[in-house]
């Protein structure tokens, strides 16, 4: 698959590499981290030019981010309708109105596997359009052009950066998991104390 | 949740990110440390034979032969006559098609001829002045007795 992509980009040049990029932004998986290395890398050969392919990418990506932001609201009442604005809905809701823009943000470039259920979060809980954007944009230009600089920086060595970084984020996912685990544990432990103390012999 | 569930929960979530972070982790070092020794290709003072063998190593099976002619500044038609295969239709597909479609019962034939092919074209290109430290970079007057 990714081989045939890389064929395609140097076939076709940058306006293939707006479609990879704009159908990984909506879930369809799809190796773009790699194809955007191999990008910087072919900007440095000279086989693409890097502002016409950043600007395009960089488009093309926010595009898909939106749309994919969009199917979210517009599955919205649904399932409000499904969870009956309960609760639990309503604190999941503030709860990324917190941490949203965070998560949006390092989603674009760290975390990347995830980043289309935050995109569809973030509109399913009425997430501002705007700050979305913000993130979303801020985000996609360190994945366009920091991963893209490292293919530029690295030019022929960039398939070792790509198997770096696919262990990086590998590693950061299951960090992720591991601390949500402990921190689970943590305030499970915590809360059952509290509970030992207030009801005793319990 | 009840107590024995949100138990189960963190077990499961603390056993799925530990082998997560020890099969992504190692791999992490590993990648890291292999990137941190010397290239085994070739040292700078090899011979200009060794290390343009070494160079066509980078030539891949998704590469076409037009980006591989870019690549290395030679002739893509050359690369063609040396495949024996016809430019036409050919020029977008990759050497790994264009295996599957000429040679489909010799795998690996067609990077193979290339890289060939390139390292012949580089060998017949006019190497370019080496300085050396006898080599002056401005050329000296001769000095003459007044």
């Amino acid at each position: 698959m990714s081989e045939w992509l890389l064929t395609q980009v140097i076939n076709y040049g940058t306006p293939t590499l707006g479609a990879i990029v704009f159908f990984a932004a909506l879930g369809i998986p799809i190796p773009a981290t790699l194809v955007v290395i191999a990008v910087g890398a072919f900007c440095r050969q000279g086989f693409l030019s890097w502002p016409s392919a950043g600007l395009i990418a960089l488009t093309c990506v926010v595009l898909g981010d939106c749309l994919s932001y969009g199917m979210g609201r517009f599955v919205r009442e649904p399932v409000l309708r499904r969870f009956q604005y309960s609760d639990r809905w309503i604190q999941a809701e503030n709860a990324f109105r917190r941490w949203g823009g965070t998560s949006i943000f390092l989603t674009r470039f760290l975390i990347t596997a995830i980043a289309t259920p935050v995109n569809l979060v973030a509109g399913t809980s009425n997430f501002p359009f705007r700050r979305f954007l913000l993130y979303d944009i801020s985000g996609e230009a360190i994945w366009i052009f920091g991963y893209g600089g490292l293919g530029y920086l690295f030019a022929t060595q960039w398939e070792r950066v790509v198997t770096i970084l696919d262990n990086v984020s590998g590693l950061l996912l299951g960090l992720l998991i591991l601390g949500a685990g402990i921190w689970l544990a943590i305030r499970w432990s915590r809360r059952n104390r509290t509970l030992k103390q207030k009801v005793p012999g319990a | 949740m009840t107590p024995s569930r949100v138990r189960a929960l963190i077990l499961v979530l603390i056993f799925i990110g530990g082998v997560i972070v020890g099969f992504f982790g190692s791999r992490t070092v590993r990648t890291f440390r292999d990137l941190r020794e010397p290239e085994p290709a070739v040292p700078p003072a090899a011979p200009e034979a060794e290390q343009a063998e070494a160079n066509v190593g980078l030539i891949r099976e998704w590469m076409t032969i037009p980006f591989i002619a870019k690549m290395y500044d030679v002739p893509a038609n050359m690369l063609f006559e040396a495949l024996g295969i016809p430019p036409n239709r050919n020029r977008e597909k990759s050497l790994r098609r264009l295996n599957r479609e000429y040679f489909p019962d010799m795998e690996g034939i067609v990077l193979e001829k290339v890289r060939a092919a390139v390292l012949a074209a580089l060998a017949d290109q006019p190497r370019p002045l080496q300085e050396t430290s006898e080599t002056p970079l401005i050329p000296t007057m001769p000095t003459s007795a007044p």
